[in-house]
């Protein structure tokens, strides 16, 4: 871990030997950025990938994806006003991209991950294992409610999201994640209800 | 009764509640930012090794598209002028009204020239035969020439005094 900055910024080094000056500047700079924010907010766009995919390796991907969009766009880097609002939006349309590619494909969700997410210290092995499958069905209901209302919903999980980050994402306004927020929570009660988890 | 259902709503909102927080809650593998940090490595050595490929591979056969072009359309130049000259070299020089529009083959065009083939004399007369007028300068229209059908012909053609 602790090469990993290093390691990062050199990655772009052969291709500063050949380039002009301005341009190598600018490279370096985009290059330490890049290795800034990945080292920042991996984890983040991570759990807000996870909370769309469910699979561990699905949301690696993303958030690889993601910055390779970064890397991409890198010129636009001094633009951006808010660096971690603007990674979360990439990452959130990566993974709805990925989720809409994947809808004709065979759900493939990890139940090693529920299991590996669950905090097991007071709990018990066959507890933690109801416990799990439990999560898993309000996770199921959560995917039957309306778009607007589950990503409002799954971007609220993220605990790191204020809501009018989320608003921001969602390219909303702040009182209306709310009330989406609200209104999904109701119809997940109510879905639970009539699924008889109690 | 509302107790009840009070209590039930409150368990609903405790476990979408934790389910949230579980969901928000995951850890990424150990070792994240490296493989993040390899696949940028590995896809910016990708761009670039595909970017100086394309260029070492396109730009001859590029530039001999080019010179490929180039030459046809000079030997196409070359071609046109040559064939122009030719036809024209081809042509007799021959002066007007004589020879040429005898020997033309085919049926002319109404409107072009058809010279006579040999001179025309002067009528005695004094004037060109296709002249109809008479010395005071009016023409005539005789009262039992043919008219089409219709047609009406004042009397006294000057208007009434």
């Amino acid at each position: 871990m602790s090469t990993f900055p290093g390691q990062l910024t050199g990655w772009m080094a052969p291709a500063l030997i050949s380039e002009k000056a301005q341009t190598s500047t600018n490279t370096l700079d985009s290059s330490e950025t890049i290795t800034a924010l990945v080292a920042q907010y991996s984890a983040t766009l991570y759990r807000v990938a996870y909370s769309v995919m469910r699979n561990a390796a699905e949301a690696e991907d993303a958030v690889q994806e993601a910055f390779l969009r970064v890397l991409k766009h890198r010129e636009k880097l001094n633009e951006i006003h808010d660096l971690r609002v603007w990674l979360i939006r990439i990452t959130w349309n990566v993974v709805l991209d990925k989720k809409r590619r994947s809808k004709t494909r065979p759900e493939n969700d990890d139940i090693a991950d529920y299991v590996r997410v669950l905090p097991s210290a007071d709990r018990g092995a066959d507890d933690s294992l109801i416990s799990s499958q439990e999560h898993r069905r309000i996770l199921m209901l959560i995917d039957r409610l309306p778009h607007k209302e589950r990503e409002a919903l799954l971007l609220s999980a993220v605990q790191e999201l204020s809501t009018v980050q989320i608003a921001t994402v969602l390219g909303t306004s702040e009182s209306s994640v709310r009330s989406r927020i609200f209104r999904a929570r109701r119809e997940l009660s109510a879905l639970l209800e009539k699924e008889g988890i109690s | 009764m509302n107790t009840g259902v009070k209590q039930t709503s409150q368990s609903y909102d405790r476990r979408i509640d934790e389910a949230l927080r579980h969901l928000g809650s995951v850890t990424p593998a150990a070792g994240i930012e490296e493989r993040i940090s390899a696949r940028l490595a590995q896809e910016h050595s990708r761009v670039r090794i595909g970017k100086s490929g394309r260029a070492r591979f396109f730009a001859p056969r590029l530039a001999a598209r080019f010179a490929l072009g180039a030459v046809a359309a000079a030997l196409a130049c070359v071609a046109i002028v040559a064939g122009s000259v030719n036809h024209s070299r081809r042509i007799q020089p021959t002066l007007p009204g004589f020879g040429s529009y005898q020997n033309s083959p085919g049926v002319g065009a109404a409107g072009a020239a058809h010279p006579a083939n040999r001179p025309v004399t002067p009528p005695p007369s004094g004037r060109p035969r296709s002249v109809h007028q008479l010395p005071g300068g009016r023409a005539v229209i005789s009262s039992q020439s043919q008219k089409p059908a219709g047609v009406a012909v004042p009397k006294n053609p000057s208007p009434a005094q």
